[in-house]
């Protein structure tokens, strides 16, 4: 019991770009099980504000009132008060008929067509009583109205619940509560997790040098994907280059370096890389070796793989997945920024981590662990 | 004469047939039944089909071949409906609209508004019968149909063929594009079961509105007496009056449950002789049956007389469903399945590029059936999305030259960054399903269990234990 062996891995993370509403990270050193966790909560359990209640006053339109019911309900909206509110099942200072602060904000409809052109019924006639929460695409036009630089977004009307011809009316209350994607895919922030594991790709060169410059088109051109390229002058690899390049990574888990600090810094990293891209491609050529351009790119569809079987030459190339390297993509539904999504999904992970910790069952772990390590 | 001959033989006969659809000719002992059907109104599509319908021209009782395959006596009279559709496209041109009378097409016109008008001023003159009623355009929500499905959000098929355009099918729309990975998954998807993405409902796939009709007829009786519908006392608990208007009939927009009360009817005791002025009556309320803890909502009342001039009351019930396990789904190439299981995004596979398929269907299904117009709409399918373009669906080349060969599709997949066969890699988190445990577990194959279940599901190492301080991670060497 006295000498211990750490098993500790220290994941790192580098960000690549960022924007609102798009993240692309590098995560390395850990395990599928964590990518797949990351990935799992971000897409069913962190938690936005979504409307879950409505109360028809009036709907003369030709849509019935569950049908815009369910299009109120998928309107994203801007939740960036979600994790600090209250689920209205666990409150415990109202009765969840709206009038609450802690767990619910109320939006009020109310449009009336009177002209004999058809009116569109948008997210930005909803009234809310909140003024942090709105539908995101109305945000949105609020940001841009107040920064002079950006381009003008007049021409978008907002998201269409219903339209409405000369008489028709629409009255209603809805009620926003705060929910998780599992319980429905309207209180999910993320419009597209997703992973791949990093391949890595080992040319066989000597093979390689056996193909005609037109056999060598051909393989390259049988990836559905640009994967490779033909380099016509350098026999530099593209892998090579970035040896000398001092990667920043940030370490989760220990050090909570505040993530904005490190995107502004990763993100000229980013740029200073792409310059040193350009220069290189401009470089000019003449020994049309088969070169690497873009191994992420590859989608495992083993084509080139077939391909070179098919030309006679198998092993030409060798892919696999590196398993402990992965590359994630994530977009918000505008509910909440990306990176936000990323920072509050790995909050959500640590308080379910927390719940484990206070079950504090011994025995069972015991077991399993004792399992894992051959009945050792 | 007319003593001994039954005057209305023929009519009545006539009647009998066209109202029961059995053709009975005692003498030469024939039973035919079917003869006439009610058209099924459940879809555009489905009422087109219904009246293209044909029957074998021979007796079911003989023995005749499998029930796939193709009938010579069939094949005629399907030319013919084919030529009727085509003339059809005609009277269909943009801008005209047919004049119906009683069924019966009797010309075209081109400002249909006009012409209603006018006919009804000649009504009003009396020159037309004062019971001829006239609409522009009856649409299918006005009518009180027994039964109605209604998809909440159809869509236009990527891929077409030329009859499709021709019924229209592209126009009004009878289904959705779903994004479909052919595999297998979970164990839920054997005997052509499919698998389905509960996010993808969420967002409103599948999901369809069910319109019933109820009728409640104002009874009179034969001592002069009839029921009588009384404002109701919404206060009495229990009674299940809720829904129910001053007028004693549930009002539309209100949402119904089980045993709720629809009329608030009263019925008089005594039915048969006449009696004093006071008439006694006893509680008769219809009330709404339908499964318990289903909620519906009353689309319209309509309040009419039936043939023998009782006041009728028609509810149209409407009821918004999404799928359920155990429902049915269908391509368009018969391919039909019910629901297996369904199962979060989450689990669901993914491909690198973030696509999440709808549903998931069993590769089993597909060589003994030989679909190939199935295996050209996957691919097709896939292809229009990518292009964002509709494609031709057919395996023929059409005279029109813009068929779209498999050779075509295939190339605007790789054009896209696709495999030119339409696979795709995509991750799955699940590896061991529920049933195939289930079997492990009944074999009695312990160490295959713990295999599948704790190493290869993504095993990981949970230092869980200790006081959980700065040294949690570390773990105690035996
Ligand atoms: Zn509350």
């Amino acid at each position: 019991m006295a000498e211990r062996v750490s098993y500790q891995r220290f994941p790192k993370v580098r960000i690549r770009e960022l924007k609102d509403d798009y993240v692309k990270f590098e995560l390395r050193e850990t395990d599928p099980s964590i990518a797949n966790a990351l990935r799992r909560v971000m897409l069913a359990e962190v938690p936005t504000l979504a409307i879950d209640l409505v109360e028809i006053e009036v709907n003369s339109s030709v849509l019935n009132d569950e049908f815009i019911a369910h299009r109120l309900g998928l309107i994203p909206l801007t939740s960036d008060d979600a994790m600090g509110m209250r689920f209205s099942r666990d409150c415990d200072s109202c009765d969840g008929d709206g009038q609450c602060d802690y767990c619910s904000v109320e939006f009020h409809l109310n449009v009336r067509c009177d002209s004999d052109q058809t009116l569109d019924v948008t997210s930005a006639d909803l009234r809310s009583t909140s003024p942090t929460v709105c539908p995101v695409d109305v945000a949105h036009r609020v940001l841009a109205s107040a920064d002079p630089n950006s381009y003008d977004s007049s021409d978008q009307r907002g998201i269409l619940i219903v339209k409405l011809r000369r008489g028709q009316e629409l009255r209603l209350r809805a009620i926003a509560r705060k929910g998780i994607g599992k319980d429905h895919a309207k209180w999910s922030p993320a419009a597209t997790v997703t992973f791949l594991y990093e391949p890595q790709i080992h040319i066989n060169e000597e093979l390689m040098e056996t193909l005609t410059l037109e056999e060598k088109r051909a393989w390259v051109e049988s990836s559905p994907t640009r994967v490779f390229g033909i380099d016509p002058n350098t026999q530099q690899d593209f892998g090579e280059m970035f040896v000398g390049y001092n990667l920043i990574w940030a370490v989760y888990g220990c050090l909570w370096v505040p993530l904005t600090i490190l995107c502004a810094a990763e993100f000229c990293f980013a740029i200073a890389m792409m310059l040193n891209c350009l220069q290189l491609n401009e470089l000019a050529l003449h020994n049309n070796e088969v070169v690497v351009v873009d191994p992420e790119a590859y989608t495992y569809d083993e084509e080139v793989i077939k391909k070179a079987e098919a030309m006679g030459k198998p092993g030409l190339v060798e892919i696999y997945p590196k398993e402990d390297s992965f590359i994630f993509t994530v977009e918000s539904t505008g509910a909440i920024r990306a990176s936000q999504l990323v920072s509050n999904a790995l909050e959500v992970l640590r308080q379910k981590l927390d719940a484990v910790r206070l079950q504090e069952d011994e025995s069972d772990f015991g077991e399993l662990s004792a399992h894992l390590h051959g009945g050792g | 004469m007319a003593l001994y001959i039954k005057q209305d033989h023929i009519t009545n006969g006539l009647e009998k047939s066209i109202a029961t659809g059995n053709w009975d000719v005692k003498r030469f002992k024939m039973h035919r039944k079917g003869v006439s059907q009610v058209l099924s109104r459940l879809s555009f599509i489905g009422a087109l089909g219904s009246m293209t319908r044909i029957s074998p021209q021979f007796e079911k009782t003989r023995k005749v071949s499998g029930p796939r395959a193709l009938q010579p006596s069939q094949c005629h009279s399907l030319g013919v409906e084919d030529l009727a559709l085509l003339s059809a496209e005609e009277l269909h041109a943009p801008g005209s609209f047919l004049v119906i009378f009683n069924g019966l097409i009797l010309g075209k016109h081109r400002q249909p508004q006009r012409f209603a008008s006018a006919m009804r001023k000649l009504r009003r003159s009396g020159k037309i019968g004062e019971f001829v009623s006239i609409f522009v355009n009856e649409k299918q929500l006005s009518r009180a149909d027994t039964l109605l499905y209604l998809l909440v959000y159809p869509q236009r098929p990527l891929l077409t063929t030329k009859s499709i355009e021709l019924v229209g099918y592209d126009k009004l729309g009878a289904g959705q594009n779903a994004t479909v990975a052919v595999m297998s998954y979970s164990g839920y998807d054997i005997e052509d079961a499919i698998v389905m993405n509960k996010s993808s409902l969420d967002r409103g796939f599948g999901r369809c509105v069910a319109m019933k009709k109820y009728t409640v007829i104002k009874e009179t009786y034969t001592n002069g007496t009839s029921d009588a519908i009384l404002r109701p006392n919404k206060e009495k608990v229990g009674s299940n009056m809720q829904i129910l208007d001053d007028d004693g009939i549930a009002a539309p927009g209100e949402i119904v449950r089980n045993h709720d009360v629809l009329v608030n009817k009263f019925t008089p005791r005594n039915t048969r002789d006449r009696g004093s002025r006071d008439i006694d009556y006893k509680e008769a309320p219809s009330k709404y049956k339908g499964p318990e803890g289903e909620t519906t909502v009353i689309d319209r009342v309509i309040l009419s007389s039936d043939t023998n001039d009782k006041l009728s009351i028609k509810f149209i019930v409407r009821h918004t469903r999404r799928p359920e396990v155990g429902d049915k789904f269908s391509s368009r190439h018969g391919q039909k399945g019910v629901c297996g299981t369904i199962v979060q995004q989450e689990d669901f596979p993914f491909s690198e590029r973030g696509i999440c398929p709808d549903l998931i269907m069993n590769p089993h299904g597909f060589p003994s059936r030989m679909t190939v117009g199935k295996m050209i709409e996957l691919l097709g399918g896939k292809a229009g999305v990518s292009c964002g373009r509709f494609h031709y669906g057919s395996a023929f080349g059409e005279p029109s030259g813009h068929a779209d060969k498999v050779e075509d599709i295939s190339y605007t997949l790789v054009k896209h960054g696709f495999s030119y066969s339409g696979k795709d890699f995509i991750y799955s988190g699940l590896r061991l399903g529920e049933m195939e445990r289930d079997c492990l577990i009944a074999y009695g194959a312990s160490m295959m269990i713990f295999e599948r279940l704790m190493l290869s599901s993504d095993p990981y190492q949970v230092q869980a234990f200790l006081s959980w301080n700065k040294n949690a991670y570390d773990m105690p060497k035996k």
